[in-house]
């Protein structure tokens, strides 16, 4: 058809040249080494991924990643679908009560996260005061010295920022659900659990799928957290693979080497999605047979 | 699951919904505490709930202690041109994805899918090269092109959604009329779909604004930093500082969470288009 090309254009130019251009580039700047300034110095082929798998740093951190998005995906799922069950019931205040939920959506990670440093100052955050005035733990606690106390930290305060808008995608999906379904569970006599794992959890299903892919999209890829709290560190201890490439680039300069890093990111995310989307669509397509038969 | 829960049970799920509630609000009553605390009283041992001299004024001292005004200055300009970029770029692309056929608009779609997996981390190193051979570092330009472009397929997408829900007939009285496709985008489609236009192009403006990672890279100059980059900085610099800190991130927070209580609505459904019907 004539004259698309006007209204694409825009879009096009711009996707083209600033996300497009720089993928592809990092595809030929992962098989050169490319010094901070960008000038490429010698053609290695595989050699910057041969560096990097034989790197027993990257190794942990992709293992880190994948523990770190597990985690975060999980208990923000579960945590959220409880949250978006309760939320959609009438109750005084609930308005009020799904208003403060945006509040750690709005924030800035960032600012969260210095928010979060803050709190878990060893003598004078709140953390350690709540936990000794709740009778938890007495200790002085430095939650950003060790790595087994900073990364459970860092996974917390990933959840806590994720949970906002998880259940309110939730909530809209729940309140999707054709009513009758309920009506018809009730004269059958389902109740409470039953109602929720016969009928609320399939229907759900596909705001479910989309809500985990975009969190599991989201958090491999989260940098304000591990890089406000830590650096990464001590001695790489709380590196992902997103701190590890940031490293890579913009403190050891190796630009060949961090443009592997991110084809790394890109491939474990392109093959998440593609078993993530074959998965749910099947399920759908199964649950359709279902009902058919 | 409608009515016929038990008293316990019910009380049982109010109890955990307020205590999730309470963890998830309480760093917001830490930041409005310790923004309040004069810094005489920051380091005190245990620290109190509540600030025992509670200091209003650090909310106007903290302008000459942090350089907020030019943070505030460039966030704006950043999200602003980040959100008219994304007007400029996504609506004609929308209207053309939703409206005409033309071959290859199937792959249009899918790549504009397939986009949402191109974190900005993975653009980081290739788009900072870029942005030096282009004299783009250190500029607001930079950050507006690298907002704009990495929103662009998000705000497409959605408008996509808006533009094809518009009935048929509308567009056909039009094309009866002679009236041309600009004048059929600007004069039926942009009125016709204007709550879900503000809504996408609002969220790229609170994206922009809170955009951390290319603001944090591509700027060392002090004095074109936003305010997250500003405000991480500052932390950095004069680390004890905190009850300026937190009253600075919480003007820096308001603007954006009054936004966020405009929009959240139709955002939501935007965000879940396709999985709910």
């Amino acid at each position: 058809m004539r004259g698309v090309a006007p209204f694409l254009a825009p879009a096009v130019v711009l996707v083209g040249m600033f996300m497009f251009y720089p993928i592809g580039m990092s595809v030929w700047m992962a098989l050169n080494k490319v010094d901070q300034f960008g000038h490429f110095s010698k053609f290695v082929g595989l050699g910057n991924f041969r560096d990097l798998f034989s790197n027993a740093d990257f190794r942990s951190s992709i293992y880190r990643t994948i523990i770190w998005t597990i985690a975060v995906v999980v208990v923000t799922t579960a945590i959220s679908l409880f949250l978006a069950v309760v939320l959609i019931r009438r109750f005084p205040f609930r308005a009020v009560a799904r208003s403060l939920l945006l509040l750690p959506w709005a924030t800035s990670l960032v600012i969260s996260t210095l928010l979060w440093q803050w709190i878990a100052n060893p003598d004078f955050g709140a953390l350690n005061h709540l936990l000794s005035s709740l009778g938890i733990s007495h200790a002085r606690i430095d939650w950003l010295a060790e790595p087994s106390h900073s990364f459970p930290l860092m996974i917390g305060i990933a959840i806590w920022a994720s949970i906002p808008p998880t259940t309110l995608m939730l909530v809209a999906g729940l309140q999707g659900i054709d009513a009758s379904l309920y009506e018809a569970g009730a004269l059958d006599g389902a109740k409470g659990w039953h109602t929720f794992f016969d009928i609320t959890l399939p229907q759900l299903r596909p705001v479910l799928a989309v809500t985990i892919l975009l969190n599991v999209i989201f958090v491999f890829n989260s940098f304000p957290i591990i890089w406000v709290l830590t650096q990464g560190g001590p001695a790489g201890q709380t590196d992902t693979l997103v701190t590890y490439l940031y490293k890579q680039g913009f403190q050891l300069y190796q630009m060949g080497s961090a443009a592997a890093v991110a084809i790394v990111i890109f491939g474990i995310l392109l093959v998440f999605s593609v078993v993530h989307t074959r998965l749910s669509w099947r399920g759908v397509l199964q649950q359709k047979d279902e009902r058919l038969w | 699951m409608v009515a016929q829960t038990s008293l316990v049970s019910r009380v049982t799920l109010y109890t955990l919904l307020v205590l999730v509630l309470g963890v998830m609000l309480f760093p917001f009553f830490e930041l409005g505490a310790t923004a309040l605390r004069p810094t005489a009283d920051l380091f005190s041992f245990p620290p109190p709930w509540l600030p025992t001299h509670p200091r209003l004024h650090n909310f106007v001292d903290v302008w000459r202690i942090i350089p907020l005004r030019s943070y505030f200055v460039n966030t704006v300009e950043i999200a602003g041109g980040t959100m008219l970029l994304n007007a400029v770029a996504a609506i004609p692309a929308a209207y053309a994805l939703a409206r005409f056929r033309f071959p290859g608009r199937q792959a249009v779609l899918y790549v504009v899918i397939a986009t949402q997996m191109f974190a900005p981390v993975v653009l980081l190193i290739a788009s900072f090269r870029l942005m030096s051979q282009l004299g783009l570092l250190n500029t607001l330009w930079g950050l507006i092109l690298m907002d704009a472009a990495t929103t662009v397929p998000f705000t497409v997408w959605m408008l996509t959604g808006y533009f094809a829900a518009i009935p048929r007939e509308i567009e056909e009285a039009a094309i009866l009329d002679r009236v041309g496709r600009w004048r059929r985008l600007f004069d039926l489609f942009i009125p016709l779909s204007m709550p879900g236009i503000v809504t996408a192009l609002v969220f790229t403006f609170i994206l922009a604004w809170n955009e951390f990672l290319f603001a944090v890279t591509f700027v060392t100059d002090d004095s074109k930093r936003p305010l997250t980059a500003g405000l991480y900085t500052f932390v950095g610099r004069f680390s004890t500082q905190w009850n300026y800190l937190m009253a600075g991130s919480a003007m820096a927070s308001i603007p954006v969470l009054l936004l966020f209580l405009v929009i959240q609505r139709r955002l939501i459904a935007g965000l879940t288009a396709g999985a709910v019907k």
